[in-house]
């Protein structure tokens, strides 16, 4: 089944670190937080059934950010979208990545305070949450705009990053003198 | 000279000429009157002198002429031209004289049991920022006040992976800016509840990613300090924050970390982190 990819933070939408505190069946208050929603759309990603499609569209979002980073992203069955009676529709992404935009962005459209709340719990239930390390980040990241896949121009910083050394932040040089 | 004792913490930035074992050490520290002819601005510290500016040389000699002891210490010498200051902050219990020089220093502290704080001139090539702890360390109340200002700020914001933030911006000004004091402040923010997981989590992130080695030293030991904090978000900020720093001295506080987590998640993310360390 298609499934369609939301870039969220992982440890906000964990079950294993759920709050006592929370009734069966409902959710942290910190997902709602966790979810871009910006006049009343998400941005979401389709992910084809076989994700051929996934790596790409990880790489064009980390291609739109400021530096590279971890990327944490759920995906989660797009019949719940319908089953919700949400509006989804295609529309141009905003990435490096002409192909990925054209292709695989949606809009999940008209979101009132109530279908969010009931599409964020579908969501923490019934989605699966991964973790892409910065190291491979970057090694993605690297590999696109050598492929070509990355048309059109990184943000400085992010371009900066790519070429100092991979996974590395500023190491300590010990000069202390020799005895 | 003046033996009084006193507590004092000092960042500078350090050629390796400069390092010397017993910085920090039990001794107690003196204070000595800085009457070098040329002006060359200075700062002493238990057993060196430390001498920052373009005129090492004559200013050595300015000392040795005077009759002045460093308590037969060795005398560093900076060779470099100065540069933009960098801040310096303490409490002197002594007599403490700065000659100005080319506009560096803004007051001159005379009196005992001051608090001063005045910009220093530091070297043109920063390589190691050493932090020389005499006695007790001194606590730099306006210091801490930026960076709880930072973090409570920081709670307006929404936080992005990949994303800088007006809160990640402003903690990397003043990490920058504190060097390793920010190790202390930030210790004491880390223990402070009412401080927001969520920033603390955007925290220990940036502080991973930063490139600034003068403050290297600071940031590993805050962020193995989260890998036990009660927050999950922390831990988990920590734990990415580490993958960022790619540091092997992390490894032994990560295997404690894996071992002592409770949730299944991100015991596995730790993991990756730990097979990442030790896969170099």
């Amino acid at each position: 089944m298609p499934r369609l990819l939301l870039k969220v933070r992982k440890i906000v939408w964990d079950k294993s670190s759920k709050p006592p505190f929370l009734p069966e069946g409902d959710i942290p208050a910190d997902c709602l937080a966790n979810l871009n929603i910006d006049k009343n759309e998400l941005s979401a990603w389709y992910v084809e059934d076989d994700e051929s499609n996934l790596k790409r569209i990880v790489t064009a979002l980390a291609a739109s950010c400021d530096f590279v980073s971890v990327f944490d992203y759920l995906t989660f069955d797009d019949a719940i979208v319908t089953d919700l009676g949400l509006t989804i529709r295609k529309t141009d992404g905003d990435t490096p990545d002409s192909v990925a935009n054209r292709s695989w962005h949606r809009d999940l459209t008209e979101l009132s305070g109530r279908r969010v709340l009931n599409l964020a719990t579908a969501i923490f239930h019934k989605s699966i949450l991964e973790r892409v390390p910065e190291k491979k980040i970057r090694e993605w990241l690297n590999e696109a705009m050598a492929n070509g896949n990355l048309d059109s121009e990184l943000s400085p910083k992010l371009k900066s990053k790519l070429s100092a050394a991979p996974g590395l932040a500023a190491k300590e040089t010990d000069t202390r003198p020799q005895k | 000279m003046n033996n009084a004792c006193m507590a004092i913490t000092v960042p500078y930035l350090a050629e390796a000429s400069d390092w010397v074992d017993g910085l920090g050490s039990t001794d107690r520290p003196r204070f000595i009157r800085d009457l070098f002819g040329n002006g060359s601005p200075a700062t002493h510290y238990p057993d060196s002198l430390i001498l920052v500016n373009s005129f090492a040389g004559q200013s050595i000699a300015n000392i040795r002429q005077l009759g002045l002891s460093t308590s037969g210490g060795p005398i560093f010498a900076f060779p470099q031209e100065l540069e933009e200051p960098a801040p310096i902050v303490g409490t002197a219990t002594g007599e403490v004289v700065f000659v100005e020089t080319s506009g560096l220093w803004d007051q001159q502290v005379r009196s005992f049991g001051m608090h001063f704080y005045h910009p220093m001139a530091t070297t043109k090539t920063p390589l190691v920022v050493q932090s020389v702890n005499t006695t007790a360390p001194s606590r730099n109340q306006d210091a801490e006040k930026r960076f709880r200002t930072a973090f409570q700020r920081g709670r307006e914001e929404r936080f992005e992976d990949g994303m800088e933030s007006d809160f990640s911006n402003e903690l990397e000004s003043l990490v920058r800016t504190y060097g390793p004091n920010s190790k202390q402040i930030l210790a004491r923010l880390l223990e402070d509840k009412s401080i927001s997981g969520r920033v603390w989590g955007e925290a220990m992130r940036c502080l991973g990613r930063l490139d600034d080695s003068g403050s290297y030293g600071a940031r590993l030991w805050v962020l193995e300090k989260g890998l036990s904090s009660d927050s999950e978000l922390i831990r988990d900020g920590a734990a990415l924050g580490l993958a960022s720093m790619d540091d092997l001295n992390a490894i032994p506080y990560l295997e404690r970390a894996v071992r002592s987590e409770t949730f299944g998640s991100l015991r596995s993310d730790m993991q990756d982190v730990l097979s990442q360390l030790t896969r170099r």
